[in-house]
């Protein structure tokens, strides 16, 4: 089968450092974030990674969109090694998670035009992205303002807008409604689904059940650097709530929740 | 991916100028600071060091001839009889007073003793005694217009034949010796210390700063290659040290003469050639600092580590720098494979007129290759997810 995402056995182990061996109380000099992790993600579908943090869904996002190397394994966007390739990955893909910012001295106009031109995005086509996309935010009242000055709300929309900039057919969102009021993270999960009926793929990490269940088709779960299930939403809960699915694997992994 | 590496460089500049005021606050403030402060200093000093020519100065003289009297009224010297001499506690006292000057004893009967005399015999001639506080302008401004009287006076009296005294310029050197002397032990070390300092903030905003707003991480997820990402960083920071450069170095210039009066220095001694070597030392040395200067802040992850890590450099560079600054300039070729230390003493040879070719190309090439291989390094430190991603 033909998949638009497509992780095998990926792995990364960090170097910790004394402070952090200190901290976790543990002797180790290494931590595993990502222990072997496969899962393929189907085109046109919202699959959705779903675990407490430091479950490794982050640093699994991170290898996905060529951003660190995976120590072992690899995985395929479209066809395209992440470990090969991976420019041609990140231009493949649109990432977005709460830790990527946008500089605050620059205009919403300003910036979606610095990364379309990182893009190499022609700029007839730009323009009219730019409207669309501007148009559909309410970004386009803001587009000379700096974002410094902008809503937290709009902020995030401006994020949204940058980040699809040079039309990818792969969107990969880290906790993509974290610290976003109910308002705007409507925003986001609308977009979300609008993305997925353009026929595009989406895949994005939470720890939000309530938001797997609202936007995903899909969903695995990983706890501890593994996956430990992963099936479409009736498969996963057999007719239970998906929190209690999730418990109860998690207290087979690790133990009881504390 | 020339066309990335522009993109860069135009959105690290745009940023940098977006902030209109403290872009020019930044490139100006350097320069304007050495203008202000050299010709502040260069006033202050020559008030401090200048005599109160307005007031005719007052000397208390002991038995006054009648021959000095009506000469010390066409010479501007106001004369007071004293009885005796004053011990020196009480002179210094009335010099620091302002009531008098300076103090001057002529023997008893001076005027007969003087037309008494025959230098031929041998015996030791009248004397005049002549005092003064040095360390007070006043004083010895008062002292040197009394000598210059007495001077003239004794020529009066037998004038054979006269030195310089023809409208001539008798003096030798070269005007450029005098400028060189000083302008050397400053200007380069001045120049590195104000480079060094404001190309720091900068380069610390521009990556240790990107790192901490979370922007960094915007940039890398972006299908453009890290070391293009390093590469247009570098190009921004780099034009802007360059616009601070030359800041400094016009404030340097133009502060010389104020600073050490216009007679002494006379920039126009330093030819196009000269100049022009200048300009090429302090591109090549400002490529080095830049480079050293994100090298550090690429290794922090926030503005404040940034400034952490950059102090010791910093103190570093102004010891190598003041190094350079003493001792003369080294002939030794090896010297100018040290970078920094290269820089001040190629400055030093080239404005001091010691001109050695060969060395101040070492320097030049020994900056570009210290860049080059900064550069690289740099570059690799982008390729590194533990340096990028490390919060």
């Amino acid at each position: 089968m033909d998949y638009a995402i497509s992780a095998k056995n990926l792995k990364k182990t960090f170097k910790l450092s004394a402070k952090q061996r200190k901290l976790d109380r543990t002797g180790a000099r290494t931590k595993t974030a990502v222990d072997g992790l496969s899962f393929d993600v189907r085109r046109g579908e919202i699959y959705g990674l779903l675990g407490p943090n430091g479950a490794g869904k982050t640093t699994t996002l991170r290898m996905l969109a060529a951003l660190v190397k995976p120590d072992e394994g690899d995985a395929f966007i479209e066809g395209v090694s992440v470990v090969d390739d991976p420019l041609k990955v990140r231009g493949l893909i649109g990432f977005l998670t709460s830790e990527l910012k946008l500089e605050e001295v620059f205009s919403p106009d300003y910036l979606f035009n610095f990364f379309s031109e990182l893009h190499h995005v022609d700029h007839a086509v730009r323009d009219a992205r730019k409207q669309a996309l501007f148009e559909r935010f309410g970004i386009d009242r803001f587009a000379q303002t700096k974002v410094a000055d902008l809503s937290t709300g709009m902020k995030q929309k401006t994020s949204l807008a940058v980040s699809v900039a040079h039309d990818p057919d792969v969107i990969i969102f880290d906790e993509p409604t974290n610290g976003l009021d109910v308002l705007t993270a409507k925003t986001v999960t609308d977009f979300l689904l609008e993305l997925a009926a353009e026929g595009k793929t989406v895949l994005l990490s939470t720890h939000i059940f309530s938001l797997v269940e609202k936007v995903c088709d899909r969903a695995g779960i990983v706890i501890d650097g593994h996956l430990v299930a992963e099936g479409t939403l009736p498969e996963l809960t057999g007719g239970r709530s998906l929190e209690d699915v999730f418990f109860d694997l998690y207290a087979a992994r690790v133990g009881e929740a504390s | 991916m020339r066309g990335s590496t522009l993109t860069i460089a135009k959105k690290e500049l745009a940023r940098f100028f977006a902030n209109r005021v403290s872009a020019v606050v930044s490139i100006v403030l350097p320069g304007l600071l050495i203008f202000v402060m050299w010709t502040f200093m260069g006033d202050a000093m020559s008030t401090m060091f200048a005599p109160d020519e307005t007031a005719r100065p007052t000397v208390a003289v002991v038995n006054e001839p009648a021959s000095i009297a009506g000469a010390a009224e066409t010479a501007g010297i106001d004369i007071v009889p004293e009885a005796a001499l004053p011990d020196a506690a009480q002179m210094r006292e009335r010099i620091e007073a302002g009531e008098v000057r300076a103090f001057a004893v002529f023997p008893t009967d001076f005027d007969e003793a003087v037309a008494a005399y025959d230098p031929a015999s041998g015996m030791p001639a009248p004397q005049v005694e002549l005092y003064a506080n040095s360390t007070d302008a006043d004083s010895s401004h008062a002292a040197t217009l009394f000598t210059a009287l007495l001077d003239s006076y004794e020529s009066s009296l037998s004038n054979r034949f006269d030195i310089n005294a023809g409208g001539g310029t008798y003096e030798l050197a070269e005007e450029r010796d005098l400028a060189s002397t000083i302008v050397v032990t400053i200007v380069p070390f001045m120049l590195i210390i104000l480079l060094f300092t404001s190309v720091m903030s900068i380069a610390a905003e521009s990556v240790a700063g990107e790192k901490e707003r979370g922007t960094m991480a915007t940039l890398l997820a972006t299908p453009i290659r890290r070391r293009d990402i390093a590469l247009g960083k570098l190009l921004a920071i780099t034009l802007i040290g360059l616009l601070v450069a030359a800041s400094s170095m016009i404030g340097i210039f133009a502060s010389l003469p104020s600073m050490f009066g216009s007679a002494m220095v006379d920039l126009n001694v330093y030819g196009l050639v000269e100049y022009v070597e200048v300009a090429l030392v302090i591109v090549s040395t400002t490529l080095v600092v830049v480079m050293l200067i994100t090298i550090v802040s690429t290794l922090a992850s926030s503005m404040k580590e940034a400034s952490m890590y950059l102090t010791p450099v910093m103190i570093l560079v102004m010891l190598v720098a003041v190094l350079g600054m003493f001792g003369g300039t080294q002939t030794d070729s090896w010297y100018y494979f040290i970078p920094l230390y290269n820089s001040v003493q190629c400055l030093n040879g080239i404005l001091s007129f010691n001109f050695q070719p060969l060395n101040v190309v070492i320097c030049i090439v020994t900056n570009l290759v210290v860049t080059g291989v900064g550069v690289l390094v740099l570059q690799r430190m982008f390729d590194s997810e533990r340096l990028m991603f490390r919060r």
